[in-house]
């Protein structure tokens, strides 16, 4: 998550109880934690709410920020605490996504991909690639999802991801390890796109 | 090397972090192992299928920062609010804390829809909460602030009018309130601005400006063409909004633009601008 020098200042203006140095640190980073967010939900309405709920975290404990690692890793940690937490609040909650549909009695189904027209249309199998990758990892454990985002999707170092869950990184290898061979029997639905099998 | 062994170092061994001897010893037993080498093959293609990712765009809502600023503002709000207990008090809680839950939102409503009437909105001026103290609108840095300047406790809403979907609530408290609305789309957008039973409809600007010199529809729609071409901020007070109504931009100034031929758009005093029949 991006950090600038001024951040430090923010966060010491902020733990004063300066609101105008916190809204501008919000500022800073709200974007990347809401990417993130949404890349964890695939949903804007919940990727905005965990946002939220994070930033409130943040907040509540900047108080307690003592810079030992960065404020972005530690906002990642929040971020993924307030994830698990709406997941683990909300495991009924139905969600549909812009990929899928509902059918009558409230199961979802695949939207028909219509088809793109003559000859092998490459933006098509691209998005559908895209469609099986996302629906792969709402399989996996939330844990392990979270995991796999930090690391391939946001570019996270095993350093960062271990500060951010609080694990050492021999720990952190092993897991992400083990969620990418989850993520590729998930993916053995959709062998063709990706040629697994 | 044995081949559990091997399937623990894919990552580092893709990644090139691997010590000369272990990658020799990982590339022996990927030669000699067909189910190995297959399966590294597909490690391969399901990083690469997540690390595809990276390039999806990710919009943010642009609303983002005022929800989570008034999340935060709730939360003070709340945490404020919430009376000390005793262990009476805690028993009752235990009992009735659902019932304790309606009676709090109940306030919160009464407070918010308690207000003075003959108010007028067109002055972007809400009151709240039953008391002086009152919600007021600026349009400043092409941004809109909603100001509340502190003594009393209340609820701004913000909705699309469209469905009447609640986009953010902000909750001020004795501490005041300075927050601005910033619209990230690039187009503008038409919100609801609702404390109580007063409504201020107004078109924000978006981050582009898109101008058409001319053109008809509703008064909302008036209002966006001119937000979007002048990248001002217009608050709506007409009779009848789904009127179709026909404009003309004249040069740079909004107040010159003709509706329907006539002249009806006046700048306000907090740098808002007003359509008004």
């Amino acid at each position: 998550m991006s950090t600038g020098a001024d951040d430090s200042v923010l966060i010491r203006q902020s733990q004063k109880g300066d609101r105008s140095a916190f809204d501008r640190l919000v500022r800073m980073y709200e974007e990347k934690a809401y990417q993130y967010a949404y890349r964890l939900t695939h949903d804007p309405d919940e990727a905005a709410d965990v946002v939220a709920d994070a930033f409130v975290r943040v907040y509540n404990a900047i108080g307690n920020f003592r810079s030992q690692s960065a404020f972005g890793t530690w906002l990642y940690r929040i971020i993924t605490n307030c994830y698990l937490d709406h997941k683990k609040k909300d495991k009924s909650r139905y969600t549909t996504s812009l990929d899928t549909a509902q059918t009558p009695d409230g199961q979802e189904y695949e939207r028909q991909v219509v088809d793109p027209g003559d000859g092998p249309d490459v933006e098509a199998e691209r998005s559908a690639r895209e469609s099986a990758v996302q629906t792969a990892l709402e399989q996996l454990p939330e844990y392990q999802r979270a995991m796999l985002v930090m690391y391939h999707v946001e570019n996270l170092a095993y350093e960062e991801i271990a500060e951010a869950l609080d694990l050492p990184i021999g720990t952190v290898k092993s897991r992400l390890n083990r969620a990418r061979l989850a993520l590729r029997e998930a993916l053995r639905e959709d062998a063709e796109l990706f040629k697994i099998g | 090397m044995n081949s559990n062994k091997a399937r623990d170092l894919f990552s580092e061994y893709s990644e090139g972090t691997l010590n000369p001897g272990l990658k020799a010893g990982f590339e022996r037993c990927l030669e000699q192992d067909p189910a190995l080498r297959e399966e590294y093959r597909q490690y391969l293609v399901v990083v690469q299928a997540l690390e595809a990712r990276r390039d999806e765009p990710v919009e943010a809502p642009f609303d983002l920062h005022d929800r989570i600023m008034a999340r935060i503002d709730k939360s003070i709000f709340d945490s404020r609010r919430a009376p000390s207990v005793g262990l009476f008090e805690r028993w009752r809680l235990a009992m009735f804390g659902g019932l304790g839950t309606v009676a709090v939102a109940a306030t919160v409503i009464a407070l918010v829809n308690a207000q003075r009437p003959g108010v007028e909105t067109s002055e972007a001026n809400l009151l709240s909460g039953g008391r002086e103290a009152a919600v007021s609108f600026a349009w400043r840095e092409g941004q809109l602030f909603v100001v509340h300047p502190g003594e009393s406790v209340g609820v701004v809403e913000v909705l699309n009018p469209e469905d009447k979907r609640v986009v953010g609530s902000i909750p001020y408290t004795s501490e005041g309130l300075n927050r601005a609305l910033e619209n990230k789309a690039p187009r503008s957008v038409v919100r609801e601005i609702k404390t109580g039973k007063q409504t201020l409809l107004v078109a924000i600007p978006g981050t582009e400006r898109e101008r058409r010199e001319t053109g008809e529809g509703t008064a909302a729609d008036v209002a966006r063409a001119l937000a979007d071409g002048l990248g001002v901020a217009v608050q709506l007070d007409v009779k009848d909004p789904g009127a179709v109504r026909t404009w003309r931009l004249k040069g740079d100034d909004p107040v010159a633009t003709e509706v329907d031929g006539k002249t009806v758009v006046s700048r306000l005093p907090n740098g808002l601008y007003l359509l008004k029949d």
